[in-house]
């Protein structure tokens, strides 16, 4: 007489996904915005993989030191070989005279650049240092010591600049990715707020007949939950398939996860501001 | 079945029920009466707990409810049956929908649903309507609908709000015989009304007066 698990779980199913048309305009409203949201997310983390800005900088950084002049082979490798040995120098590279040049002509009059071109070397530093600018000064005042160079440019300033500049895109990108997912959840909430205004009357009627406060919520949990994991679905699609991103199964499993935790979450919050 | 115990309800100072002493037997069919805002409707929807009372007891089939928890009034409400004046169906559902609702917030399995929905709606002559949508029948079928939700799981009380308040005579008097079956078959049946043509049909009469009962 009474229904079994499965034949509850069946009702639950069936309530949730029977809808009338203003509920049904919430419902894919609310896989819309997941949709968007999921997309913004993922087309973030594509963007920002993309760049790696902090990598790319700390990878590419190097000192440029000029030697004096007339300085025989021997004495160049000496040098060479002493800035080598400074504490979180990689290696050191002897540029040759077109690569100076060119490097030169960026500040200078080429015709003038011609007449005397100096030796140049570019000194590649340890990763792990890159960040550490205590460090990069240590290293700045060993090579300064080494003789024979003539002047060094660390570009210290500019490296302080740059790490303070990644660090902001960083966090900004992380708020710009937490506000879109508190967004997320509030706009869930909204839809669901919406479809219980809609359905208002039919929640009345049930509490009259007898409806537990868990036979009202649960198929809008459901439905919370189902478009959660639409809105991720269309958005994985899109990305992968539409856009040819490099999106892959971990980061829609994320995805999925936050999209259902929104949906959720969002639904629950919206059946408890109303007291259903 | 139901005893009241020096029940008063105030909306914040007006007193709308003041010191309401009554004992409704099992099988009863009492009619409540009196002038609009002599607390008729108050007392009903203390009953189906819907609102609560400021002070007093209520026993419900031995029950105290008059402070009972909000996650307990909806089993409780599963012994009542409430009809409405002005109905409370869906109207975009169909006779069907409507009253399949009642059945499965018990989780009744389909089958039965189904065997007692076409039971009930026998029994109030609306059997080949059943797949009509509420908003397409009349008046007088749209209460006959409610009052088959309200008894479809053979509540052992219903009570019922001005029923007849939106019916012509002729419609008022088949659903008075309706309820008078419900109670030959051994359902309490209160009803709340102004009409006093509806108490040749009751076996108790309560008169309430600013509050009060009068006699």
């Amino acid at each position: 007489m009474k229904r079994t698990f499965i034949g509850k779980f069946t009702l639950m199913l069936n309530r949730a996904f029977k809808m009338d048309s203003k509920e049904f305009f919430f419902f894919a409203s609310s896989i819309f915005i997941i949709f968007l949201i999921s997309d913004l997310i993922l087309g973030f983390k594509w963007f920002y993989s993309g760049i790696s800005l902090k990598e790319d900088f700390i990878s590419s950084y190097r000192m440029v030191a000029i030697l004096k002049d007339d300085l025989s082979q021997e004495e160049l490798k000496k040098i060479l070989s002493e800035i080598q040995k400074v504490d979180g120098v990689k290696h050191v590279v002897h540029l040759k005279e077109e690569d100076v040049i060119s490097f030169i002509s960026e500040f200078i009059d080429l015709q003038k650049v011609r007449k005397f071109v100096p030796s140049v070397i570019e000194i590649y530093i340890d990763e792990k240092c890159v960040e550490d600018l205590e460090k990069i000064k240590m290293i700045e005042e060993s090579i300064r010591k080494v003789d024979g160079i003539e002047f060094l440019d660390s570009a210290r300033e500019n490296v302080e600049s740059a790490l303070k500049l990644i660090g902001y895109v960083r966090r900004g990108g992380k708020f710009f990715i937490v506000m879109l997912s508190v967004g997320g959840i509030l706009i869930i909430y909204n839809f669901i707020y919406l479809t219980l205004y809609s359905i208002h009357k039919k929640i009345e009627i049930m509490k009259f007949v007898g409806a537990s406060s868990g036979f009202i919520k649960m198929p809008l949990i459901i439905r919370g939950i189902a478009a959660g994991i639409l809105g991720s679905f269309f958005s994985f699609i899109f990305m992968k398939y539409i856009l040819g991103s490099g999106v892959i199964l971990k980061e829609f499993l994320y995805i999925i996860l936050y999209s259902v935790s929104a949906g959720g979450i969002g639904s629950y919050l919206a059946l408890r501001s109303e007291k259903v | 079945m139901i005893e009241l115990y020096h029940l008063y309800k105030y909306y914040e100072d007006v007193p709308a029920l003041e010191d309401i002493n009554l004992k409704i037997e099992k099988g009863d069919m009492v009619i409540i009466t009196g002038p609009s805002g002599a607390g008729k409707t108050t007392l009903l929807k203390i009953l189906f707990m819907e609102e609560k009372p400021t002070r007093g007891q209520i026993l419900f089939m031995g029950q105290n409810i008059s402070n009972v928890k909000k996650n307990e009034i909806p089993f409780l409400r599963r012994n009542i049956g409430f009809v409405f004046q002005d109905f409370r169906l869906i109207e975009e559902m169909s006779v069907y929908e409507n009253l399949s609702l009642a059945m499965e917030v018990l989780w009744y399995s389909k089958k039965y649903t189904d065997m007692k929905i076409r039971s009930v709606l026998q029994e109030v002559g609306l059997l080949h309507k059943i797949h009509v949508p509420v908003k397409k029948l009349s008046g007088g079928e749209q209460q006959r609908v409610a009052i088959a939700r309200s008894i479809i799981n053979s509540p052992p009380l219903l009570l019922a709000d001005e029923p007849t308040g939106n019916l012509d005579p002729y419609l008022t008097e088949e659903i008075m015989r309706l309820f008078k079956t419900l109670n030959y078959r051994g359902t309490t049946v209160i009803i709340a009304t102004h009409d006093m043509e509806l108490l040749k049909y009751a076996r108790n009469v309560v008169r309430l007066e600013k509050g009060r009962v009068s006699r």
